[in-house]
């Protein structure tokens, strides 16, 4: 705990909620500019401590519960049938509360072909919305997904910026060729079928969710991999972000982690050399460690502030009463938010890729 | 790591019993050499001489490998017992008994060749080596593809002279002639007085000389311990239907509290079973730190949700009536007795709490997902005996089921690892643990391992 709030009343992180609350005030720190420039209302929310386990650190966000009733994507979405290739309609079989479409979700299920969305969307409790423009993602598999028995994923981090241009457009096999080139940037075999990257995977990416642990009451995550930001994903409320955090934490971020993993083995040798504190006692050895820490919590808010700053192209995409979903299109950065009025309510803002 | 923390006195003991769990390389007897082959020989020698009593009882446990049983009791036939008090000769006639009936014949008579090769003329070791092959219940079939192994460690156990002098006599018998008075008291005083039956063993025994023994059935001496051995280590259930609630009944009955069920007849019959396995468990008489993972990861998901975090708590509600100096700390946010699973993995912080205690033993219990950082824990290990801290510290791996994949959940590779997926395996965990301390505990692991010894005394 004291670690947290040296953490905490660290400069880097006192200027990082500093930009968070008031994006225009320094512009010599890139952080809002690159991800949040506009002008979100980020004043309650606060970091948690950092976690780290292989190439991928999180860093947990707090933030308040959003006014009025989201539902969680698991709970109050559903797959409710496939219309044919590329036509998928979502659900939202609450008597209550307003689903939030999470940017870039998936569904998999056996014996038929997976479809992913290409943008988010409302719906109204009881509400049914068909997606003409979602892509399969499964390129030689037949027969269409059933409303039962699947498991959703969100789009491996490095296809989501091209499958988020490809938003409004006809045509299920769109994604294909990018999943493709994926699979064989990933050294799996060439075509577009995302099995070979989430499904056949399935047991290692799936360790991610213990491997990097969701917190009481967290509603949202920054997403580091290499010590450069990749993501930054925001829920309306606690429940809604666990119930997107595997697919997330696994899917979406764990494949692009597990890569620069292996590419990390290849190039170090199965067992990794670990050094030795140089402290010479007890005492010494947990302030090095506590200092080493908050070293490194540093050099990632450091990482993050770093991130290269970059215009975004925002536009307004859908409203629902007092909700507004924006899509935001920058050089490095793409996604899709949710503002009721000025205060931000679902963000999920990534990477084009590692190393950028 | 094995050779440095061996020589460290605080654990060699518990890097003994690690060693006797892990080496399975054979113990070997060839013609050409003069003495059995076995590279960890001087280890047992330094162990046996330290305590004789207790390294011997250490074979008693089922998860010490078969090969190393087999040393261990070649080491107690081969060693003398001239210094020892009754109840000591007692004690190692007694293991000897019990793994002479668990190990299979033919590596049993590979460490009778060895006592041959090393002269080892002991009256006990001729005795275990004399009681063994004349009452074997498949003497004959052994005799049929073993024969001349049996008859050179039978010379070696009776004499040479001896063994051919009964088995003369005894061939009278089928050619219908008399023993003279002599003779009759020879073989009596010679071979009977090891035979269960005078008239098998005067039947049996001139067969080591002949050349071909007729016998039809093929390989049963071989299985002849296999009823024995289950006895001592049943076989496990198949893994794949395993449940959260398949792991003993206190973590299947916390499994219930964390889902939410009635918590009056739960928390009592909880409290009933904890007192009831902790009777069976071994006792600790040192200070004992428990690291007790209680992270978000340990709650599990799908049909294995809250298994991890109760087969933990089970594990620690069991440890603090075996230990009465123990402190727990919870790796995570909860810290309450039946702590709930939440918070991030920060182990090598929570060790350095419990070390700043000074305690004689450290468990560490564990999904193995460490975060805060992932290589911590291993940096602080390693750092340890560089500032002069030889506490032992144990990691003990909690599993879903003994196959689980460790792949990422081995965050100490520095440390010994310990496993554990069921309740029914917490005895041999606890005395491997409980030996890692062995200076505070020798005495309590002794009387406990005696206590098993007499047990399976009783079933074999």
């Amino acid at each position: 705990m004291k670690l947290l709030n040296k953490l905490n009343n660290s400069s880097t992180f006192q200027r990082l909620k500093a930009q968070f609350n008031k994006p225009n005030e320094d512009k010599n720190i890139s952080v809002e500019n690159a991800l949040t420039p506009f002008a979100f209302d980020l004043s309650k929310f606060r970091l948690g401590e950092p976690q780290q386990s292989g190439t991928l650190s999180i860093i947990p966000i707090f933030g308040p519960e959003a006014e009025g009733k989201f539902t969680g994507p698991l709970t109050g979405l559903k797959l409710s049938k496939v219309a044919g290739y590329g036509n998928v309609e979502l659900s939202n079989p609450s008597a209550e509360g307003i689903a939030i479409v999470p940017l870039h979700i998936g569904y998999i299920q056996d014996g038929a072909q997976n479809h992913a969305m290409c943008r988010s969307a409302f719906l109204a409790a009881g509400q049914k919305l068909m997606f003409e423009d979602a892509c399969c993602v499964q390129k030689s598999q037949g027969g269409y997904l059933k409303g039962q028995e699947q498991w959703f994923f969100i789009l491996p981090l490095e296809l989501r910026r091209k499958a988020l241009e490809l938003r409004g457009k006809k045509g299920y096999s769109k994604l294909w060729p990018d999943i493709s080139t994926l699979c064989k940037k990933y050294d799996l075999p060439a075509r577009g079928h995302l099995d070979e990257l989430i499904v056949k995977r399935r047991t290692a990416l799936t360790r991610y969710q213990s491997r990097l642990e969701l917190l009481k009451g967290q509603t949202g995550a920054l997403f580091v991999i290499n010590n450069q930001l990749v993501g930054i994903e925001i829920a309306p409320n606690a429940n809604y972000f666990a119930e997107l955090w595997m697919p997330l934490v696994c899917f979406c971020y764990g494949t692009a982690a597990a890569y620069q993993e292996e590419k990390l083995a290849a190039k170090s040798g199965k067992s990794q050399a670990f050094e030795p504190f140089k402290a010479t006692t007890l005492a010494e050895l947990r302030a090095e460690l506590i200092a080493e820490r908050t070293q490194k919590h540093e050099q990632l808010l450091q990482a993050i502030a770093n991130t290269p700053k970059e215009k975004f192209k925002v536009s307004e995409t859908e409203k629902f009463l007092g909700l507004c979903l924006k899509t935001a299109i920058g050089k490095n950065f793409s996604g899709q938010f949710v503002e009721d009025k000025e205060q931000l309510i679902y963000a999920s803002i990534c990477a084009n890729k590692v190393g950028y | 790591m094995e050779t440095e923390s061996i020589h460290n006195p605080k654990t060699q003991l518990g890097q003994f019993l690690l060693h006797l769990q892990n080496e399975t390389i054979p113990f070997q007897v060839r013609q050409k050499e003069a003495q059995p082959i076995w590279e960890d020989a001087a280890l047992h020698e330094e162990m046996q001489e330290k305590n004789p009593i207790l390294y011997a009882l250490l074979a008693v446990l089922p998860s010490v490998q078969q090969e190393q049983k087999l040393r261990v009791l070649f080491q107690i036939l081969q060693t003398s017992r001239a210094e020892m008090n009754s109840n000591q000769r007692q004690l190692l006639e007694q293991m000897t008994h019990f793994l002479l009936k668990i190990l299979p014949t033919d590596r049993i008579l590979t460490a009778f060749l060895a006592l041959r090769k090393v002269r080892a003329n002991h009256k006990h070791s001729s005795r275990a080596i004399l009681s063994y092959l004349i009452n074997h219940p498949f003497l004959r079939e052994m005799l049929k593809s073993r024969r001349r192994v049996i008859q050179d460690v039978i010379e070696h156990a009776m004499g040479k002279n001896v063994a051919r002098a009964c088995a003369k006599y005894l061939n009278k018998i089928p050619q219908k002639l008399e023993l003279t008075q002599a003779e009759q008291e020879y073989v009596a005083t010679k071979l009977y007085r090891f035979a269960e039956s005078d008239t098998r063993a005067a039947r049996l025994f001139p067969l080591i000389y002949e050349k071909t023994v007729a016998y039809k059935k093929k390989g049963e001496y071989q299985l002849a311990h296999i009823e024995e051995w289950q006895k001592v280590n049943p076989e496990e259930k198949a893994a794949n239907t395993l449940t959260a609630t398949s792991k003993g009944d206190i973590s299947a009955t916390l499994v219930h509290l964390y889902r939410g069920g009635p918590s009056n007849d739960l928390t009592k019959a909880l409290a009933e079973y904890v007192e009831e396995a902790a009777q069976t468990l071994p006792n600790f008489a040192g200070k004992m730190a428990l690291l007790l993972d209680v992270s978000q990861s340990t709650r599990g998901y799908g049909e294995r949700e809250y298994s991890h975090i109760s087969q933990s708590v089970a594990f620690k509600l069991v440890l603090e009536k075996c230990c009465k100096d123990l402190k727990v700390y919870t790796v995570g946010s909860s810290s309450e007795a039946i702590p709930q699973p939440e918070g991030a993995t920060d182990l090598a912080l929570n060790l350095l709490d419990a070390l700043a205690e000074s305690p004689d033993l450290v468990a560490i219990v564990s999904d193995g997902y460490e975060n805060v950082f992932a290589g911590d824990l291993q940096r602080v290990v390693a750092t340890l005996p560089k500032i002069g801290i030889t506490t032992p510290i144990v990691f003990c791996h909690n599993k879903f089921s003994s196959k689980d994949d460790l792949t990422q959940r081995r965050p100490a590779t520095n440390l010994p690892e310990l496993e554990f997926w069921h309740q029914n395996e917490w005895e041999g965990l606890l005395l491997t643990l409980f030996a890692q301390a062995s200076e505070v505990n020798q005495e309590a692991l002794e009387t406990h391992l005696q206590r098993k010894l007499q047990h399976y005394l009783t079933v074999i």
